[in-house]
């Protein structure tokens, strides 16, 4: 059996610091994909309790079908898109300058990061949720298709048109200066 | 293959997401096709800058399973307000409406007031020496009878 099957086995037999260990072992995941997602580290702790909350309230109806990781990245991205709708934060040049203030204070940023991080932020909604699954959760893509509710397929164009979009507003000269530096 | 369905594909094999049959047809046109090549290498350089992109996560993350924890068991003591408590609820409450409106009796005197011999009983000054209960068992004694004792004290007349 899986461990996080077992895990969820011992919590609807009323052991409640089972369900503590799931939070400590997703926990990270889960605060630093939503982070992805707003840019804010406040929101994003809040989002986080908020996705365990809904996590713990609706674990014995958890059939186990797919994966507990799948299923938890599925309720955080609900609870992110509730949060993004009441939120005029969430505007595309809000994001752009939480985004900017949030990372400022934590590590010092490379221009081509902060690049990155505002070419990401202007994707459309499911190619940023697929590219940050992949690269920074290494979900395959079928999990990543469950997680959307969307065909393998989609989630493959998805993924293609996010990595193109970026290569492609990427300026030249920061792709040339990459180059160079990989010599 | 053709170029499209190669660079379709290049990003699905650096996820390594691609079948074994895949990633030779993919391979085999990369050897011929130098417009694809550079495709993968800036595809590539994207992926790989991706990548690199670590955040750093806050030192009280330690902490969340206690706070959340606190906030459940806040939630559980918290009186909860479901919908089949309300209906519930609701029903209690009709029932004793029902049981009030039933049970009541609105209500009648069976004693006589002032109020109800207005066409008999013009009052001049009020009632000197008795109150109104008294007044009320004179009226279902006899009023007539019980007049004429007080007559230095009332006045009254037959409408």
């Amino acid at each position: 059996m899986d461990e996080d099957l077992r895990i969820i086995s011992r919590f609807r037999s009323g052991d409640i610091e089972a369900f503590s260990e799931l939070v400590r072992k997703y926990q990270n995941g889960v605060y630093s994909f939503i982070l992805r997602m707003v840019g804010s580290e406040a929101d994003a702790q809040d989002l986080t309790q908020q996705v365990f909350i809904r996590a713990f309230k609706g674990l014995k109806g958890f059939r186990g079908k797919g994966l507990f990781r799948t299923w938890l990245f599925r309720i955080a991205t609900n609870v992110y898109r509730s949060h993004s709708k009441n939120s005029p934060l969430f505007s595309n040049s809000g994001l752009d300058n939480v985004r900017q203030e949030c990372f400022e204070e934590k590590v010092i940023l490379k221009e081509q990061r902060q690049v990155l991080r505002r070419l990401i932020s202007q994707l459309p909604y499911k190619q940023r949720l697929t590219l940050i699954l992949k690269i920074y959760h290494e979900l395959t893509f079928s999990e990543i298709a469950q997680v959307l509710d969307c065909s393998i397929g989609t989630v493959k164009a998805n993924f293609h048109f996010a990595l193109n979009r970026i290569r492609e507003e990427w300026p030249r000269d920061e792709m040339q200066g990459s180059k160079d530096a990989h010599k | 293959m053709r170029c499209k369905e190669a660079k379709m594909l290049i990003s699905n094999y650096l996820a390594n997401e691609v079948t074994t049959k895949e990633k030779r047809q993919l391979e085999d046109h990369l050897r011929g096709c130098e417009d694809c090549q550079k495709f993968l290498s800036e595809i590539k350089r994207v992926f790989d800058a991706l990548k690199e992109d670590t955040i750093s996560l806050p030192s009280d993350m330690g902490g969340l399973p206690e706070r959340l924890a606190y906030r459940l068991l806040k939630e559980e003591a918290r009186p909860k307000w479901s919908f089949s408590s309300f209906v519930s609820g609701l029903t209690l409450a009709t029932a004793i409406c029902i049981l009030i409106f039933f049970s009541f009796k609105p209500f009648k005197s069976t004693k006589p007031t002032i109020e109800s011999i207005p066409q008999v009983l013009y009052l001049e000054e009020g009632y000197p020496e008795f109150g109104t209960e008294d007044l009320e068992a004179a009226l279902v004694q006899g009023l007539e009878e019980y007049l004429e004792i007080y007559e230095g004290g009332w006045g009254y007349e037959e409408i």
